[in-house]
């Protein structure tokens, strides 16, 4: 029986009381068949108490919505107040700006959790299974098309696109064309792009091939390439754009189902070089996106004419309609839009392929309802807020650095102001990516708890800190964008080639899930309100390409990484 | 020159289980206990997760288990401190267990151990 155990007398008293129970009073007594064997004991559910149950679900639910919350809340208010500080009066909607932040984090917390319960664990069974109950071809076929789809109906980068769209013809007559009469061919070329990375990068792991030549390989073809478009005429913007899309394509869901995907397929292949765990599919699809683009670029000036681009150009553009802010329908819709085919395609792969591998389909199930829910809550809630302060902030941003009625010319202080409010945005913004926390947490669990979250994210967001920073001063200055963005390329590219495979992979799958739906409208309305619509997508590049050269860098001081092959 | 080495006795080990993430708080507890040291790896684990029916999904399948060497004069405050610390009262946080040691060795520092010589 239990027995009361009164503290033996000490001290001071502890504030809890103990009593002993014997185990064996609590554990099921085991029932034998007639043979004498064991007969499987079945254990009955747990009643749990009101209080016990409210226990449980407050802990499980507050600390997940507290740690986004405490990222958001200050970012709004940073927001917020240096909009009053400028404008000299309060800004309009503090209030919804405030419950967008609450709304974001709530968001935030349901997508991090559905992508940790549901997303994850079907996409690493996805790519455990394939290599082992298809042949090769047939493998590489599904990749390159799910990455494809993926991409097509990812949303994030469409604000990218849209923006490039409203740019007038006569400063970037081929970024509008592009962006309105070929943006079907772009939206594909980056498709393809993300799929042919996909398909590369998994071949990568099941043969073994080091990353680091392939991710050096690309960065120097996407070089050339816009040192090319660079020297064309006519080509303005291109070169932003196509960085910038490269920037953007990965999105959160995305981006967990790529990474689960490949650390699947890296369980699954057992062969000697065990470096990188799979990693690097995300830097790769961007590098790739970007490569696209350009290519894609370069074609249409070769074939086409300038004079039939402007005048095309300029047909297609009075027909695109203004972004517009989101209202809830459009959240559930680009949520719906964003997952609803993926999630068809992994009911596809459940049905047909991997039923017999799956063990705890609810489990999933519930995981994939969150994660899509939280996208949506997480939209509406940037959309009530940070996406609607930060439309209002390139206005004022715009006033801060250009001669205007509030200041008469553009004063050194008011370049000040312009970086310190840049540098804090940009550092609070990537710290609440969804993208860079799914990276984060899967990156701590594969080195088995040796590569905090907590570090990662940091250094991820000061690097992309540093490089809005730049971003920001070039801009202020009129810099052209490739000045700044070949220096940093080569920089990446001398990094990567002294640094080891796991480090590349991890800085490049960092700087590929960086600029996400959080960092994406604000650092883009920087670049919009200080340079000019233009310039826009260029920082984002170079926020990205901030937090490579940074984490690469650093890594030199860093401690190496367990199973490292080259360190 | 031959090396002296202290064995230790009067020590237990604490191990700690539970879900990912918690194991920072767990480790501060035992260090503000008297504790000197922890290690966490991570693992899997099963438990009431299973008979909880939908509440299991408030249950990470992820754990961390920490191990904590003490002296038997401490272990009672660790143990406790723990046990309050990372809300064990509270379905699904965890497992706290103690176990005896025969003997353990590590660095001690030479001032320290002239200062409890008799």
């Amino acid at each position: 029986m239990p027995q009361d155990n009164t503290p033996a007398p000490s001290p001071n008293t502890a504030p809890v009381t103990s009593r002993q129970v014997s185990y064996n009073l609590l554990t099921p007594k085991i029932k034998r068949n007639i043979r004498g064997e064991i007969v499987p004991h079945r254990t009955p559910p747990v009643k749990l108490t009101f209080q016990d149950k409210y226990r449980l679900l407050k802990n499980y639910t507050l600390g997940r919505f507290l740690k986004p919350f405490r990222v958001i809340l200050p970012l709004s208010l940073f927001l917020g107040s240096s909009q009053w500080l400028v404008l000299q009066h309060p800004p309009h909607g503090a209030g919804s700006l405030l419950l967008g932040s609450l709304i974001v984090s709530l968001g935030l917390m349901l997508l991090l959790e559905g992508v940790r319960t549901g997303m994850i664990p079907f996409g690493e069974i996805i790519g455990q299974a394939l290599p082992q109950q298809f042949p090769l071809p047939l493998v590489t076929t599904i990749l390159f098309l799910f990455g494809t789809g993926l991409t097509l109906f990812e949303p994030s980068w469409k604000p990218l696109l849209a923006a490039a769209s409203r740019l007038p013809v006569a400063t970037a007559p081929h970024v509008t064309y592009l962006a309105n009469a070929k943006a079907l061919w772009l939206e594909g070329v980056t498709g393809v792009a993300v799929g042919l990375a996909l398909v590369f990068g998994n071949l990568r792991v099941i043969h073994a091939w080091n990353l680091k030549p392939v991710v050096i390989g690309s960065l120097a073809l996407a070089l050339v390439l816009t040192l090319v478009s660079w020297l064309m005429p006519n080509q303005e913007g291109i070169i932003e754009l196509a960085w910038g899309i490269g920037r953007a394509t990965s999105a959160p869901i995305a981006v967990s189902l790529i990474l689960a995907l490949g650390t699947g397929v890296f369980v699954s292949v057992t062969h000697g070089n065990r470096a990188g765990w799979g990693l690097g599919l995300i830097g790769l699809s961007a590098l790739f996106a970007t490569i696209g683009v350009l290519l894609l670029a370069l074609a249409v000036a070769v074939t086409t004419p300038t004079q039939s681009i402007i005048a095309m150009a300029r047909e297609t553009v009075a027909s695109t309609r203004a972004a517009q802010p989101a209202s809830i329908v459009d959240a559930m819709d680009s949520a719906l839009r964003a997952t609803l085919p993926i999630v068809c395609c992994l009911a596809i792969f459940y049905l047909f392929v991997l039923k017999k591998n799956i063990r705890n389909p609810g489990m999933l199930l519930y995981g994939m309802a969150l994660s899509i829910l939280g996208l949506a809550v997480f939209n509406i809630g940037m959309g009530l807020g940070l996406s609607t302060a930060g439309v209002e902030m390139e206005l004022w941003l715009a006033t801060l650095s250009q001669p205007s009625a509030i200041l008469s010319a553009p004063t050194p202080s008011g370049y000040l102001a312009c970086i310190l409010f840049a540098v804090p945005l940009a550092f609070g913004a990537t710290l609440g990516e969804p993208g860079l926390n799914i990276f984060g947490s899967a990156v701590e669990s594969l080195s088995n708890g040796v590569l905090k979250k907590k570090r990662l994210i940091l250094l991820v967001a000061s690097g992309a800190a540093l490089g809005t920073a730049i971003g920001v001063i070039s801009m202020l200055f009129a810099l052209p964008f490739a000045w700044i963005l070949l220096p940093a390329c080569l920089l990446a590219m001398l990094l990567a080639l002294l640094s080891s495979e796991e480090r590349v992979a991890l800085a490049w799958d960092s700087g590929g899930v960086t600029p996400g739906p959080m960092a994406i409208p604000l650092i883009l309305s920087v670049g919009e309100g200080l340079g000019g619509a233009l310039n826009g997508p260029g920082i984002l590049a170079l926020a990205a390409l901030g937090s490579i050269i940074t984490y690469l860098a650093l890594g030199f001081w860093d401690r190496p990484i367990p199973g490292a092959t080259g360190e | 020159m031959t090396r002296t080495m202290t064995i230790l006795t009067d020590v237990k080990l604490i191990t700690c289980i539970v879900q990912r993430g918690m194991s920072d708080i767990i480790v501060k507890a035992a260090r503000e206990a008297g504790a000197q040291g922890a290690t966490v790896t991570y693992a899997k684990g099963s438990g009431v997760r299973e008979r909880l029916g939908l509440l299991g999904v408030a249950v990470e399948v992820d754990k961390e288990i920490i191990t904590i060497v003490v002296s038997s004069q401490q272990m009672d405050a660790v143990f406790e401190h723990i046990y309050l610390a990372g809300q064990l009262d509270v379905p699904g946080m965890g497992f706290l267990y103690v176990t005896p040691l025969e003997k353990a060795a590590t660095f001690i520092p030479n001032d320290v151990l002239d200062k409890i010589k008799p």
